[in-house]
């Protein structure tokens, strides 16, 4: 139960501060953002993607 | 004559995908939300490619090329809408909407409040809002198609809209996600040519492709403000709570009710790929600002990306053609669907004479050649200069005016037909008013929408519902 909880505040967190965190990236260096963006999305999903991966079913 | 031939074997793919669909179009659920059985990897590619339109190819970088790199604000802060959009939307929406047999954006609205009024107010402004959209759209369709085909502008634009109804008419949602999905793959192509090009013109070094364009005007790189938000910080916050809406724009619905299943894993899946284009967007906009340095002449601001390849990668030109034809007829076709099932939504009892000979299917087709003449009708006589301002006043506009009675209204809990028409209906009038009337910027008055949007909902839904 409390691995559970761990794992959904461990989600939002991911979600949430990754998303913000990329835009910061692009406030304070756009150019660098060009690059992260195609790879720290699709990196972002594939994160959550292996998190719940055993649940899949 | 290069660019005809290959732009003739891309219409011909299509066509033939079209006819390999055709059985999808049985049922309405079949035809309008493709059996809600889409996987996460083709319904994303397609979402992907609908999302962005002809403003990733030449809206955008038309922008860039006037007022400078300020576009690229909002390609980055909409990734990030998209990627929270899909983790804590589009499982609830796909989930309500399966529940309650939902097709599109009118009928989630009015099953999901339970008035019939809601359905038929939604709907007819989704068909309005889609309408100024899409207008944008398919003057995008004439330039691309006159440009590769040498036809005059008229003509390309009836014809790519005849081609886009082909595909739609015979096999709906499904024949839309298969082809957007090659058309996305197109685009895509582009955004890395773009890349390509903006590495090129620094002698391989992007940084040097920068440099010089700060060496010109730094203020190119780094928004001064004009045309859309007083300063850049506001900008990208405006941009951020804008964008985050744009996804509840209803040609996109019909995807999100088309996937398969709400498990954790398809919803990631779906949430690596939504992003990825307003990401690889990017790379035109920069283009399109480092045209103003790099191109020694001035051409048409929403030319700009067709010029510069043909003056630095002529041989690639027809590529790029067809991957802005591609970019806008992925987000012409989903939106003539789903202003054609919204409007058909909202005048179910008009129409029920003519439904019951014909049926439900070729109703929501005949409307569909309706709105696709009527497309055409603008698009010719009433040409945009800037493509991108129509697109923005019916598309964000019509999004963040639907606030309350979708982020709100699904969110929350309180259900408020009343609240979720006055709502939409106000924050629309007043957002448009203040654009056009009182020369408010866009993005300052789509926020003022959506905050008006969330107030009205949550004020009359308090008081009504308890």
């Amino acid at each position: 139960m409390a691995k559970q909880k761990t794992k959904k505040y461990l989600e939002h967190l991911l979600v949430i501060v990754g998303n913000i965190a990329l835009l910061v990236i692009g406030i304070v260096e756009p150019w660098l953002l060009i690059f992260a963006a195609v790879t720290m999305w699709p990196l972002l999903g594939a994160i959550l993607y292996l998190m719940y991966y055993r649940e899949r079913e | 004559m290069i660019s005809t031939i290959i732009m003739g074997i891309f219409i011909i793919i299509i066509l033939v995908i079209a006819v390999y669909y055709r059985k999808w179009a049985e049922s309405v659920e079949s035809y309008i939300v493709a059996k809600r059985a889409q996987s996460p990897w083709w319904n994303g590619l397609a979402l992907t490619a609908t999302y962005t339109s002809a403003w990733g190819i030449l809206g955008g970088p038309a922008i860039c090329y006037v007022y400078g790199i300020i576009d690229f604000v909002s390609f980055i802060a909409w990734g990030a809408g998209v990627f929270l959009f899909i983790w804590y939307y589009i499982p609830k929406i796909r989930e309500i909407g399966a529940k309650i047999g939902a097709v599109g954006l009118a009928s989630f609205m009015e099953l999901y409040y339970g008035k019939r009024y809601v359905g038929i107010i939604i709907g007819i402004l989704s068909w309005y809002a889609l309408l100024l959209y899409v207008v944008g759209q398919t003057k995008a369709i004439g330039i691309i198609f006159s440009r590769a085909t040498g036809l005059d502008y008229t003509t390309s634009v009836i014809l790519g809209k005849i081609i886009a109804l082909i595909y739609l008419i015979l096999s709906g949602l499904k024949g839309v996600i298969v082809v957007d999905v090659l058309m996305g793959i197109m685009m895509f192509t582009i955004w890395s040519t773009c890349l390509y090009l903006l590495f090129a013109l620094g002698g391989g070094n992007i940084i040097n492709t920068v440099q010089t364009i700060n060496s010109i005007d730094p203020k190119l790189l780094h928004p001064p403000g004009e045309p859309y938000a007083p300063e850049p910080i506001s900008l990208w916050i405006l941009g951020f709570i804008t964008f985050f809406m744009w996804q509840f724009l209803p040609h996109t619905w019909q995807n999100y009710l088309a996937l398969r299943s709400t498990k954790k894993t398809d919803i990631a899946i779906f949430a690596a790929i939504g992003p990825m284009s307003g990401a690889a967007a990017v790379w035109a906009l920069m283009l399109g600002t480092a045209a103003r340095v790099f191109l020694p002449y001035k051409v048409v601001p929403d030319e700009v990306i067709p010029e510069v390849f043909k003056y630095f990668l002529p041989s690639l030109l027809p590529l790029l053609l067809i991957g802005a034809f591609s970019a806008t007829m992925t987000t012409a076709d989903s939106s003539i669907l789903a202003a054609s099932t919204d409007l058909y939504y909202a005048l179910k009892e008009v129409v029920r004479p003519l439904e019951k000979r014909i049926g439900t299917v070729n109703v929501i087709r005949l409307i569909m050649i309706i709105t696709a003449i009527l497309l055409c009708y603008f698009a010719i006589f009433y040409m945009p200069e800037f493509m991108v301002y129509v697109m923005i006043l019916g598309g964000l506009g019509f999004a963040c005016a639907l606030t309350g009675a979708t982020a709100i209204g699904i969110m929350w809990g309180k259900k408020d037909p009343l609240a979720a028409v006055v709502s939409t209906v106000l924050s629309l009038a007043i957002s448009q008013i203040l654009a056009v009337f009182w020369g408010v910027s866009w993005l300052v008055a789509c926020f003022i929408g959506l905050i008006l949007s969330a107030a009205l909902y949550t004020i009359i839904a308090s008081i009504r519902v308890h």
